[in-house]
């Protein structure tokens, strides 16, 4: 039920639209975009027909004064309170053939088999700047323009075309080359592109990813971009751009095919030198300019962020750093930092954010430092300077700055008024040198005691170890030998006392009897000595005169020296007796 | 022995010639410092320089010359420099943080954790904690000695050499460190923006853009262009003649 009476209203609109369209008048009007131009600029010429029911059909004879570069058509509906209309504009983009005032003469328009005409329009045209210091065709008619011959070597069915959308630039203008791939074929399997050595700096932009249809030299073929790039040239005179190369695997049928692209050229024409200011660094195209800084509570010695963007289309990446102007006693400016937020698109469009670190070296009064820079404008065929907008700032000293900058104590009595350096040296001991540890007296003391309490406790720990006890016996005298040296020791020595000798014998016999001789009793030295084989009456004397000392060390009377020496030479005798 | 004597006071009086000469010298170089004229103060402040190379007070006084003169990357090398030498002088701590407050400061302070946890030990320097470490070592094997030689209370010396023992490998750690910084290559911006390369050449690409007075460590040196690495990590190559090396 709903789709039956929406049918009905949709044939009973269009029966009504139709008598509406039917039965409207026709109105044409012509507009330009404006009156007064140079020769080398486009006029947009709009012819507005409103209430046409079928297509009109335009005499073009009337613009015999113009270049038709391109042509438009719009077309619009409207229904207001019931009343519908219909309206087509007509676009034509012109470029002026000769100088002087020209009138477009009336448009005539044949709708339905009825004419209609325009007003006349009068516009003047400027005779421009030179011819050959002006690229001619920079436009954007020629932007998209396909040359009007398939490139050498190639067949009608493949072929890949390169186009630069202008023929003349200026140097630093931006040029977009694009490399279009013609087919017959619906589809192909893969590409291999090769760009072409270009002499100039390239930037990839982001190409066309649609593949469309047209009709070129009465064939139609599927065309699909493969390349687009700006191009930057910074050298002026006839540039050729040599051929693409592409390898295209058709199908499985066909193969794959080489084929190149057409080479073009451009004319890069210099800049000209008139005005052309100081800080011209071969920025091209059309900039602006924003500044960002806060400039409060400006600081004697406090540094501050300034952030200049330049926003734009063409060779932006030029602009390297930008001037400015300062007074060093006043404000010094270093450039920080460089960022870019940069489009590759249709072109190369972005921002390059420039920051500056300003530091305020005075108090007072005064203007913010100024930054400019300079770029050619291809509009206006003129340079144009962008300078910072000049803005008066009050820097504090910093001894007075509000409390609020400098502390928030209140109990504060001493403020510092400003900072600056600690005073030189003005009392220097020049032998004063700073020398590394290793070279220091002290440092080689420290050295030297600790190396000797180490080696003391090594040697320490060492000596009570097994094999330090055997290694020094065996290094030491001999027993026999050591015994007879203490002996002729004490003949000499005045202060003497028998048990020197007793103690001397019986270290002796302690070697010989392989354990201390000290406490025994004398019979048992004696067997002892008796199963080592020793001569028998060196044993005997041996043990009189163990007696005899026993006797005189608990004798009353100290012996004399006579028996000093008599004893003395008697264990002499007996020691070399047993030891051999 | 009358020729010794000659001798002695030929050497004496040479040495108080020199002495003397240097003297006026500096004296000159302060008279040029209170007018303002700081330029010449410089040029006498690097002739005693070459003479005297690891004076600490010549070093500060070139430090401010070039800070007087805008030179902050050279004043900051100079600052470092004595700073080495005599990290407890609040003179040098002091002018250097004005130099550095002048300059971009993005990635010059060291954060490594040892740093950040012992602060204090920027206020010692290599020979000072070279000389506790020995200290320390000395005290241990005293201790060590004297319980070998059994005439204290064994116990207590026991707690003691435990004591000095840990102060001993706390100072060594310190030192330890103290010497990684003496051994590493440091070096100061001087010029107001050096290109950082990708290698050691110009027509290699560009990195990113360092300014005057950013300090940095060095990797290695290829002719006359050194890899130097920055605190956050960044390296890169850049030629010797913007650099101040310390």
């Amino acid at each position: 039920m709903i789709g039956k009476c929406l049918s009905f209203l949709i044939i009973f609109f269009l029966t009504i639209s139709t008598y509406s369209f039917g039965n409207s008048d026709i109105s044409i009007k012509a507009s330009v975009n404006r009156t007064q131009l140079s020769i080398n600029d486009i006029l947009e010429y709009k012819l507005i027909i409103t209430g046409a029911k079928g297509q009109p059909t335009i005499n073009e004879s009337f613009l015999k004064d113009f270049s038709i570069i391109n042509r438009s058509t719009q077309q619009s509906y409207q229904l207001i309170n019931n009343d519908f209309s219909s309206s087509q504009i007509k676009s034509f983009q012109l470029r002026p053939n000769i100088a002087g005032t020209i009138i477009i003469p009336s448009a005539k328009v044949t709708v339905a088999g009825k004419t209609f005409q325009t007003e006349p329009i009068s516009i003047n045209v400027l005779a421009g700047s030179d011819a050959t210091n002006n690229p001619s065709k920079t436009t954007a008619a020629s932007a998209n323009a396909t040359p009007s011959k398939i490139p050498a070597g190639s067949s009608k069915d493949l072929f890949i075309m390169a186009v630069l959308d202008k023929e003349t630039a200026y140097i630093g203008e931006e040029i977009i080359y694009s490399i279009r791939l013609y087919r017959r074929f619906s589809a192909i399997d893969q590409l291999l592109y090769q760009e072409p050595e270009f002499s100039m700096i390239s930037e990839l932009l982001e190409r066309d990813q649609k593949t469309y249809t047209q009709v070129y030299q009465g064939i139609r073929y599927y065309v699909q971009e493969v390349d687009r790039r700006s191009l930057f040239s910074y050298e002026s005179g006839a540039i050729t751009i040599p051929p693409a190369t592409a390898e295209v695997q058709i199908n499985f049928f066909y193969g794959s095919k080489i084929i190149k692209s057409n080479d073009v050229t451009i004319n890069i024409i210099p800049l000209p030198e008139l005005d052309k200011p100081d800080n011209f660094s071969g920025l091209v195209g059309d900039y602006t300019m924003d500044v960002d800084v806060n400039t409060q509570a400006l600081v004697e010695n406090k540094p501050i962020a300034i952030r200049l963007s330049i926003a734009g289309s063409g060779n932006i990446k030029q602009l390297s750093d930008l001037s400015f102007d300062t007074n060093p006693d006043i404000f010094k400016v270093y450039q920080s930092s460089t960022n870019d937020l940069i489009t590759y698109i249709n072109s190369v469009k972005g921002v390059r954010h420039f920051e500056y670190i300003m530091v305020p070296k005075t108090e007072g009064s005064f203007s913010l430092p100024s930054f400019s820079f300079s770029y050619f404008d291809l509009k206006t065929k003129r340079y144009k300077t962008i300078t910072s907008p000049s803005e008066t700032v009050s820097i504090l000293d910093s001894g007075n700055i509000p409390e609020a900058i400098v502390s928030n104590d209140s109990n504060k009595t001493i403020t510092e008024l400003r900072q600056d350096l600690r005073y030189i040296k003005d009392s220097i001991i020049f032998s004063d040198q700073a020398k590394p540890f290793f070279t220091q007296l002290s440092s080689i003391s420290l050295m030297l005691l600790n190396l000797l309490l180490f080696s003391s406790v090594v040697v320490s720990f060492l000596s009570q170890t097994l094999l330090y006890q055997k290694l020094s016996q065996s290094f030491s005298l001999k027993p026999g030998k050591r015994a007879l040296h203490a002996l002729e020791q004490i003949k000499t020595d005045d202060n003497w006392n028998i048990t020197d000798i007793q103690h001397n014998i019986f270290l002796f016999l302690s070697s010989i009897i392989n354990r201390p001789a000290h406490g025994l009793p004398i019979a048992e030295i004696v067997d002892e000595l008796n199963q080592k084989s020793i001569d028998s009456s060196a044993i005997t004397d041996l043990e009189s005169l163990l007696d005899q000392c026993s006797f005189l060390a608990y004798s009353p009377d100290p012996a004399n020296t006579t028996s000093k020496l008599a004893i003395c030479d008697k264990a002499i005798d007996i020691i070399k007796r047993i030891k051999v | 022995m009358n020729h010794l004597k000659y001798i002695f006071f030929i050497l004496y009086f040479l040495f108080s010639t020199i002495l003397a000469d240097d003297s006026a010298l500096l004296d000159q170089a302060s008279s040029y410092y209170k007018e303002a004229q700081y330029n010449d103060a410089l040029q006498i402040y690097e002739t005693l320089h070459t003479q005297f190379p690891n004076n600490i007070d010549i070093l500060y006084n070139l430090g401010n010359a070039h800070f007087k003169l805008d030179n902050n990357g050279y004043a900051i090398g100079y600052y470092l420099k004595a700073l080495q030498w005599n990290p407890s002088d609040s003179d040098i701590r002091y002018n250097l943080s004005l130099a550095r407050n002048l300059v971009q400061q993005e990635s010059t302070q060291a954060s490594s954790i040892l740093y950040n946890i012992l602060g204090w030990l920027r206020f010692l320097s290599i020979n000072v904690s070279f000389n506790i470490m020995l200290c320390c070592l000395l005290i241990f094997l005293t201790i060590l000695r004297l319980i070998q030689l059994k005439k204290f209370n064994k116990e207590l010396l026991t707690n003691i050499l435990v004591i000095f023992g840990l102060c001993f490998v706390v100072s060594f750690s310190i030192f330890s460190y103290h010497y990684a910084q003496y051994t590493q290559e440091k070096g100061v911006v001087i010029l107001k923006k050096v290109a950082v390369y990708s290698g050691p050449s110009e027509t290699l690409s560009v990195l990113f853009y360092i300014h005057e007075g950013y300090e940095f460590i060095i990797n290695k040196t290829a002719g006359d262009w050194v890899e130097i690495e920055l605190s956050n990590g960044f390296k890169g190559w850049v030629p010797v003649s913007g650099l101040f090396l310390l």
